[in-house]
């Protein structure tokens, strides 16, 4: 039988990776996390709307955590997916509205930012830590896929903007 | 290069030498045990490393306590016999952590080099996207009462006109220096609950994001470059004073 160590990835974000397992190492990460809580979710202003997508968030990991939860053979929430949403939700800069979470039937969480119809970005959360997206922006269709493995990529951040601009 | 004071009991509480990676495609995490066999006699203790989140539920608009969600297994940890070096192998990368009593960077340099190129070469990754050089130091202060900048250049400051007693300290800046390397500098302070003295966490995490070749001599130059790094935020940042506790 073998030991399980457990190793959050929500704890310090932002390009936080380099992982360390000594007691001050976990203290930080408890520091961090204690101090994200305070200051974005104990909080109106910068917590209220995070607040808001979390809740939202948790309401589809409860009615999608079996499978068949749509009756129409979807598969049920993948983890990865939900903990990366939470990780966006928490680390989207604070001029950015946060959407509310939708869930494919893949059991992946997908996010949409829409102005019109020609300035529309939409991502989702895949596997254990692929970004796909597609963008209408007027006349020009992007897609790609990027890794979320810390920061959320630049380029993501750079097409939520767009919508905006 | 600028030398700085040999610490014979350097208050290192982990050194930290990390690579991430971009895995191909098809890649499961049980492949990783692939590099088992050539680092068993050195790391025979072995861990399943699995994420966990903080689920985070609201109840009448408030949250209660986060709950520990098991995510599944992303990698393994091996260690030392004597515990004191351990290797993770995760779905992101390779890190090589030395904890205390801490050698010396050629050490640990070369116990890492020795895991990276077993890795590349079990592991075969497309790329090394970030590599981060980390120390953590603990700094006990001797007595109960003191004053930051006794032994911090960079103290906390408390308003004027206000009681100057502070029991916790938390701050954290992400410094942008050359060449796109980035240092996360955290300092921390707390009560050591066993002895009622202060304690100062430096806490520094020098890395690079870029795509390098897994055989790029550019990964060890730039190691050696976070080494300076450290050592320059490390020494600029303690007084004589605090050098002095670790000479």
């Amino acid at each position: 039988m073998t030991d399980t160590y457990y190793q959050s990835d929500m704890d310090i974000p932002n390009s936080y990776v380099s992982k360390g397992i000594s007691d001050d190492a976990i203290k930080i990460s408890e520091l961090f996390r204690k101090f994200r809580e305070k200051i974005f979710l104990d909080n109106i202003t910068l917590g209220e709307p995070r607040k808001e997508a979390l809740g939202a968030l948790e309401n589809i990991y409860k009615e999608c955590s079996i499978n068949n939860w749509d009756g129409y053979g979807s598969v049920s929430i993948n983890i990865h997916s939900y903990n990366n949403a939470r990780k966006l939700i928490e680390t989207l800069p604070i001029s950015i509205p946060i959407p509310e979470a939708t869930i494919d039937p893949d059991g992946n969480i997908a996010f949409e930012w829409y102005r019109s119809q020609s300035k529309i970005f939409t991502l989702c959360l895949e596997g254990y830590n692929k970004i796909i997206f597609a963008g209408i922006f007027g006349n020009k269709r992007i897609h790609g896929t990027e890794d979320f493995d810390r920061d959320i990529p630049d380029l993501i951040l750079y097409n939520i903007k767009r919508v905006y601009k | 290069m600028t030398t700085y004071p040999h610490l014979l009991n350097a208050p290192i509480e982990e050194a930290v030498i990390a690579f991430s990676v971009n895995l191909p495609k098809d890649f499961q995490v049980k492949d990783l045990l692939s590099i088992k066999d050539s680092i068993k006699e050195q790391y025979p203790h072995e861990k399943e490393i699995k994420t966990a989140g903080y689920k985070l539920e609201l109840k009448n608009n408030a949250f209660i306590p986060p709950q520990l969600l098991d995510e599944g297994l992303i990698g393994y940890l091996f260690k030392s016999t004597d515990e004191k070096e351990v290797v993770q192998l995760r779905l992101d990368g390779l890190t090589f952590s030395r904890l205390k009593p801490y050698t010396n960077w050629d050490d640990i340099l070369k116990k890492a080099k020795n895991l990276y190129d077993i890795y590349i070469s079990k592991i075969k990754p497309n790329s090394v996207n970030r590599i981060a050089v980390r120390y953590i130091n603990h700094i006990k202060i001797p007595k109960s009462e003191f004053s930051f900048s006794d032994y911090i250049k960079t103290p906390p400051t408390v308003p004027a006109g206000l009681p100057q007693k502070i029991s916790n300290y938390f701050s954290r800046m992400v410094i942008n220096l050359e060449q796109d390397i980035v240092a996360n500098f955290i300092q921390a302070h707390e009560v050591d609950k066993k002895d009622n003295l202060p304690i100062i966490i430096l806490d520094i995490d020098v890395f690079k994001t870029k795509d390098f070749e897994t055989d790029s001599s550019e990964i060890w130059s730039t190691l050696e470059r976070f080494r300076e790094i450290k050592n320059k935020i490390f020494f600029n940042t303690i007084t004589n004073k605090t050098q002095e506790l670790f000479l």
